[in-house]
């Protein structure tokens, strides 16, 4: 099995594959604890998955979705990543390869937030918090969401919905493709400390 | 030879066919004063791998034109210059040249000349994952269309293990039921030279291990990849050191010349979409992805990470390089065999079975080994490449005294010795109206020096009987003709026959020892015309196109580097 993922050192995308592993090997959605990361098996379990999925990683998702659709099915049987990019890039596997892409969402799954944050720094001005306030509340505002929905992402503001007509979540072929309103259990995401824990035992069991 | 001085006989070698370049282009600057630059144009020198130079040529003009600014104002000049990939790391690496952007074939080039970076200023030259791919087109096996219909094209997928099979077999291509094709006769380039080379020894020794990524030096140690490297390699014609040259001679000289041989798929559709090179190939050309994967020609534009590179000029990489990805300059690609890096393009004409190509194969591919890796499988490459049983036809007719011409040639057939392994095996034929064996058939590596000094001490004097002496080193070498060795003729001669009483021209020589498809074992004529006018030229070319090899023009102030040019081929 061939599968694309990107590094888990440098990309969300990455790092979020590793939280979907380290739940499955859970069984549930509750968060992880150090203590059960330290068990010998969860390390056996991620060397295991780290050797039949032996393709170099790649930093960023978006660079790993346009090696899918450069180099087909030659190269990849399934990469992971984002929703947003198997569904923009639905038409042009269609056009390259003549194949579709079909979406798979993991037991246990979480969402890509995309959090925007005001940086609490002394070095900013009180007028250029006020501008990004104001960048902000235009990213979120009704038009723009639905924007960011036909490029295939899921709208922050939740009186604009998902699955409506002219919605590209509506859009038959990306419906058959695999796109749901059930994208799996929705995990807890554990401090950072466990966080930091993962990655270690990901990356002692690669390298 | 151990293999540490062997390596380092290539690395000279590689400086010296450098050399040459450099000097060419200065030679050239000398005539011509370049005019200086405005100081609001900004020079920036783009070099890259030769196979894609119409494409990036044709959509250069575009940019140039286009007076594209980085943000002090400065409008960017872009100067594209192509060079062999792996030269063109080596430039960057060795300091002879400063591009601000580089575009090898393949990414399949990155961890070598990173490796050679680290050594050389510690650190890699590159970052990989900061390169972008330009064009993709797939390292294919270029064959005629019968012949691969023979082995069961395009219903049955054929790979490394069918060419195994005919390599092997003392009845070639009568196994199929063609005994009329003779033997099957393979090529690709030199793999310390040529990017299709490197690419060819990757994708044999993968298709030893049965693996498709994950190999490692140990796998290349096994005796059963040694076994299977050496026997693939036994059908070779020659090496070579450009892709391009066996796209040609191929297409040209039909198949009596060569069953196969490693090509990118941009030259397959080039070579069959052209109503004018069409017009001249035996048959069609197919391109066979190898069941057992392909490699990719993924042609990464990398910025060096080197400290001439200034703010600037990184800016004005980043521009130009995000133009060639415009979906405009991509989509040009296509009209030049390239598949797009833009995945939205479809690959439409000129990507068809009638240019014989698929654009649903590859397969699979093939992933690119770890430097030390790609470092054994080179090992194991010179350890079993194909040895060479070689006569060297030497000119020391009167006219040799000539402006120095006997001095510089008797140097570069010295340094032709130095280029050859321990394990070829050597014969020198010096001629004038008469034909004297000066040493015949000694193995190198024990006699190398005793070679040397033998070449170094001919004496000019007499006539010229040219086709009587390479009729008579053909004779010599056909008594000894080795199946496991590449059989090759050099002959260097500066005059026009005015002795011989066999063979008056040459094509009454090639008419009796040119090539042909029933050929047992071939021989290789390869020739160089040495301070000649183009009527001295012309017999030469003929007998190197009817011979299998290659025609060079020497000239005394550059015979050495063609003497040296001519040991890529072995």
């Amino acid at each position: 099995m061939r599968v694309g993922y990107t590094n888990p050192n440098e990309s969300n995308g990455g790092f979020m594959f590793l939280m979907a592993l380290t739940h499955a090997y859970l069984d549930r959605t509750a968060a992880a604890t150090v203590a059960e990361l330290t068990d010998p098996k969860f390390a056996e379990y991620v060397r295991r998955i780290a050797r039949a999925v032996s393709i170099e990683p790649l930093n960023s998702s978006g660079i790993l979705m346009d090696n899918m659709m450069r180099q087909g099915p030659a190269t990849y049987d399934l990469v992971i990543l984002h929703e947003a990019l198997a569904i923009e890039n639905y038409q042009i596997a269609i056009k390259r390869h003549n194949i579709p892409l079909r979406v798979f969402y993991p037991k246990y799954n979480l969402y890509s937030e995309h959090p925007m944050c005001l940086i609490d720094h002394p070095s900013f001005t009180p007028q250029q918090r006020e501008a990004a306030k104001i960048y902000q509340d235009f990213l979120l505002s009704r038009e723009i969401q639905e924007l960011a929905r036909a490029y295939g992402y899921r709208p922050a503001v939740t009186d604009v919905p998902i699955f409506v007509e002219g919605s590209p979540f509506n859009d038959p072929e990306i419906r058959a493709m695999g796109v749901s309103n059930s994208i799996g259990q929705t995990l807890v995401q554990p401090d950072g400390n466990t966080l930091k824990q993962i990655l270690a035992i990901w990356n002692r069991v690669v390298n | 030879m151990d293999k540490r001085t062997l390596r380092t006989r290539r690395v000279a070698l590689l400086l010296t066919l450098l050399a040459l370049i450099v000097a060419a282009c200065d030679s050239d600057s000398a005539v011509e004063q370049p005019t200086p630059l405005p100081p609001d144009v900004l020079r920036l020198l783009f070099t890259y791998g030769s196979e894609k130079d119409a494409w990036v040529k044709a959509v250069t003009r575009t940019f140039n034109a286009a007076n594209q600014r980085i943000a002090s104002g400065k409008r960017v000049v872009v100067e594209p210059v192509p060079v062999g990939s792996v030269e063109g790391g080596m430039d960057i690496v060795e300091g002879r040249a400063q591009p601000a952007l580089w575009s090898p074939a393949s990414r399949l080039t990155l961890p070598v000349v990173n490796e050679a970076n680290l050594a050389a200023n510690g650190k890699p030259l590159v970052e990989e994952s900061e390169c972008r791919d330009l064009v993709i087109s797939p390292t294919v096996i270029a064959m005629w269309r019968p012949m691969a219909e023979a082995l069961g094209y395009p219903e049955k997928a054929i790979g490394w293990a069918d060419l195994l099979k005919l390599a092997t077999s003392p009845n070639g291509w009568a196994d199929y039921g063609k005994p009329q094709w003779g033997r099957f006769r393979f090529g690709h380039t030199h793999p310390d030279f040529s990017n299709s080379g490197l690419q060819s020894i990757v994708a044999i020794a993968y298709a030893a291990t049965g693996k498709q990524r994950g190999m490692t030096p140990e796998d290349i140690a096994k005796p059963d990849v040694q076994q299977f490297m050496r026997e693939i390699e036994s059908s070779i014609a020659h090496y070579g050191r450009s892709t391009g040259f066996f796209g040609e001679a191929m297409a040209l000289r039909g198949t009596p010349y060569l069953s196969a041989a490693v090509l990118y798929e941009n030259i397959v559709i080039e070579n069959n979409s052209d109503p004018i090179k069409r017009s001249r190939l035996e048959f069609p050309l197919v391109a066979i992805y190898p069941k057992e994967g392909a490699l990719l020609t993924d042609h990464p534009a990398c910025i060096p990470d080197m400290p001439y590179m200034t703010a600037e000029l990184r800016e004005a990489a980043e521009l130009y390089r995000k133009f060639l990805l415009e979906e405009a300059q991509q989509r040009r690609a296509l009209e030049f065999g390239f598949r797009p890096a833009d995945p939205s393009i479809p690959l439409t004409a000129p990507f068809t079975p009638e240019n014989g190509v698929d654009p649903r194969q590859p397969q699979t591919t093939l992933a690119v080994p770890s430097a030390a890796t790609i470092r054994a499988i080179r090992e194991l490459w010179e350890q079993q490449k194909r040895p060479v049983n070689l006569t060297m036809v030497f000119d020391i007719s009167g006219s040799m005294r000539e402006r120095n011409r006997m001095e510089n040639a008797r140097n570069g057939a010295a340094a032709f010795v130095d280029q050859l392994s321990d394990s070829d095996r050597l014969t020198l034929i010096a001629f004038n109206d008469k034909q004297t064996v000066v040493f015949d058939d000694l193995p190198v590596g024990p006699n190398r020096e005793r070679m040397k000094r033998e070449i170094l001490s001919l004496i000019p004097g007499g006539g010229t009987a040219l086709y009587d002496s390479i009729a008579f080193a053909i004779e010599r070498q056909q008594e000894r003709l080795s199946r496991d060795a590449i059989n090759a003729l050099v002959v260097m001669t500066d005059g026009e026959d005015n002795q011989s009483k066999r063979f008056l021209d040459a094509t009454a020589l090639m008419d009796r020892f040119g090539m042909t498809a029933e050929s047992e074992v071939d021989i290789s004529i390869f020739t160089i015309g040495y301070d000649l006018n183009e009527a001295g030229l012309r017999p030469l070319r003929i007998i190197a196109e009817r011979g299998r090899g290659a025609f060079y023009e020497g000239k005394v102030e550059n015979i050495r580097e063609v003497y040296l040019e001519i040991s890529t081929f072995f």
